[in-house]
């Protein structure tokens, strides 16, 4: 199976990128390792790529235009499955073994995973209790076979209030339009770099203070809950821009 | 004021004709965003022209389409509230986009399209295209798509292997299924470069002696021939891939 891992980028340190690109020998499956510059290409991380994307303007929106122009193009090549590692996370040995093999036994249109969450610098804090794969997911947790390639465009189609944590969205789309979906598990198998400045308090000083983010961690529930709230006429308005009708 | 965006996809086409092109946008009587995407053959003058620039890595062999959907789903994300194309041989004359765009305000279009106008390789005006009536025969470079037929770009890369130069064309078929409103301005405001060498081996005029591509478009029917004669599973395995189901 010819898989492609996305990835996009902006402005994070080199050395995150170049954990998460290393992570991908370490899954029983050679990959095309796909990253997108989201408007401040690096000839270092461009060394990385097997295959290097350039937007030339920076979209500020969470790497979704990114990862639909990395997704679309390998869609595009005939990869036999398209996945997504955000630029500050990476897979734990044999995740996307463990995804295939989900995948395949349950005949499923897409796999997900469930993740660990770790501070900003790297060390581990435990299993995310809020993505279980199923009912919500994390952008890097998802691998899309052909018969859900479609689901790439909703990075770009998610209705704005929303985009800020897409993957829901594209969830609910692939669920939509009645895909099979599997979590593969049960262990997570995903490592997620969290940057919220709450998350790490307590942590002291560490290289990687710059790259601190205020908020928290997006509540996957929230974006649900968005879709229930706008009422009928917005959601079928929604539906039809998107592709659901 | 309506935000528009024109995609432009390129590979290898000769810079003037590319700069052409984008001078068309840059001279709309309705100003216009041009986003350009190099496919496999970027070219560094670009980077300093008012545009977007995307440079993907590879050609997708695909006469366009996979960039066309990338830099097209690029403008869903950013918000444009419409979007054109236009090819890199191509141009448009100064009142297109405001003219489709009057057109869908007066008939609340879901698409709507222009007719083309022939010109020779050497650019020299020729005659009103009698294929493309807007309505029933698309030309990519005459349409464009309002949000609510945004769901169709990616059709544009995810079409089965064997037909994907006339990806145009299954666009089309989508939006009609789909039941989108069309509608055609009945005038020609596409400059369209004839480049098909059976174009000029039917007519009176002398072969060109460059720029000259040696593809033939089927007719609908053969398409359809096509389509029917393939088995019922890998009909419906394209369907979904396509988003179609």
């Amino acid at each position: 199976m010819r898989i492609a891992v996305v990835t996009p980028y902006s402005d994070e340190p080199l050395e995150w990128l170049r954990q998460g690109h290393a992570s991908l020998a370490d899954q029983g499956h050679a990959v095309a390792h796909i990253l997108v510059a989201d408007g401040r290409p690096d000839a270092e991380v461009a060394k990385l790529a097997d295959q290097h994307i350039v937007l030339g303007r920076r979209h500020d929106d969470g790497g979704n235009v990114a990862r639909m122009a990395g997704g679309l193009s390998a869609a595009s090549q005939r990869f036999d499955a398209v996945t997504f590692l955000d630029a500050a996370d990476w897979f734990l040995p044999g995740h996307l073994a463990g995804m295939v093999t989900a995948l395949e036994a349950a005949g499923a249109d897409v796999a997900t995973a469930r993740r660990v969450l770790h501070r900003i610098d790297g060390t581990p804090v435990g299993a995310c209790r809020q993505v279980d794969g199923l009912r919500t997911a994390d952008p890097s947790g998802i691998l899309l076979a052909p018969t859900a390639f479609s689901a790439i465009a909703l990075w770009c189609l998610v209705p704005q209030p929303v985009a800020g944590d897409a993957a829901q969205s594209v969830l609910g789309y692939l669920q939509g339009r009645e895909r099979r979906i599997v979590a593969a598990g049960p262990s997570p198998t995903l490592a997620k770099r969290v940057r919220t400045r709450a998350f790490n308090a307590g942590l002291g000083a560490t290289p990687w203070d710059a790259w601190l983010v205020d908020g928290d961690l997006p509540d996957p529930t929230a974006v649900a809950r968005w879709w229930r709230d706008i009422g009928p006429e917005e959601r079928a308005r929604q539906f039809r821009r998107i592709g659901i009708h | 004021m309506t935000r528009v965006a024109i995609v432009t996809p390129y590979h290898g086409e000769p810079l003037a004709w590319i700069a052409k092109a984008h001078a068309s946008v840059r001279l709309q009587t309705h100003p216009a965003t041009h986003i350009l995407v190099g496919d496999g053959k970027p070219e560094a003058a670009i980077d300093g022209w008012d545009a977007q620039h995307i440079v993907l890595p590879a050609g997708h062999r695909d006469w366009g389409h996979t960039p066309r959907a990338i830099g097209a789903l690029s403008a869903a994300a950013q918000g444009f509230d419409a979007i054109g194309f236009l090819d890199a041989d191509n141009w448009f004359y100064p009142d297109h986009v405001a003219s489709l765009l009057a057109l869908q305000a007066e008939q609340d279009l879901e698409v709507a399209s222009s007719l083309r106008v022939m010109h020779h390789v050497d650019g020299r005006l020729l005659h009103l295209c009698q294929l493309v009536d807007g309505i029933e025969t698309f030309d990519t470079n005459c349409m464009m798509l309002f949000p609510p037929a945004y769901s169709a770009l990616p059709v544009f890369a995810l079409v089965p292997p064997d037909v994907r130069y006339i990806a145009d064309r299954w666009v089309s078929i989508w939006l009609k299924r789909r039941g989108r409103r069309v509608g055609c301005t009945g005038k020609g405001t596409v400059a369209y470069r004839v480049r098909y060498r059976y174009f000029y081996e039917t007519s009176p005029l002398p072969m060109p002696t460059e720029h000259i591509v040696d593809l033939k478009i089927p007719h609908p029917r053969e398409l359809r021939q096509w389509w029917l004669a393939l088995p019922e599973d890998e009909r419906e395995f394209h369907m979904k891939v396509m988003g179609a189901r």
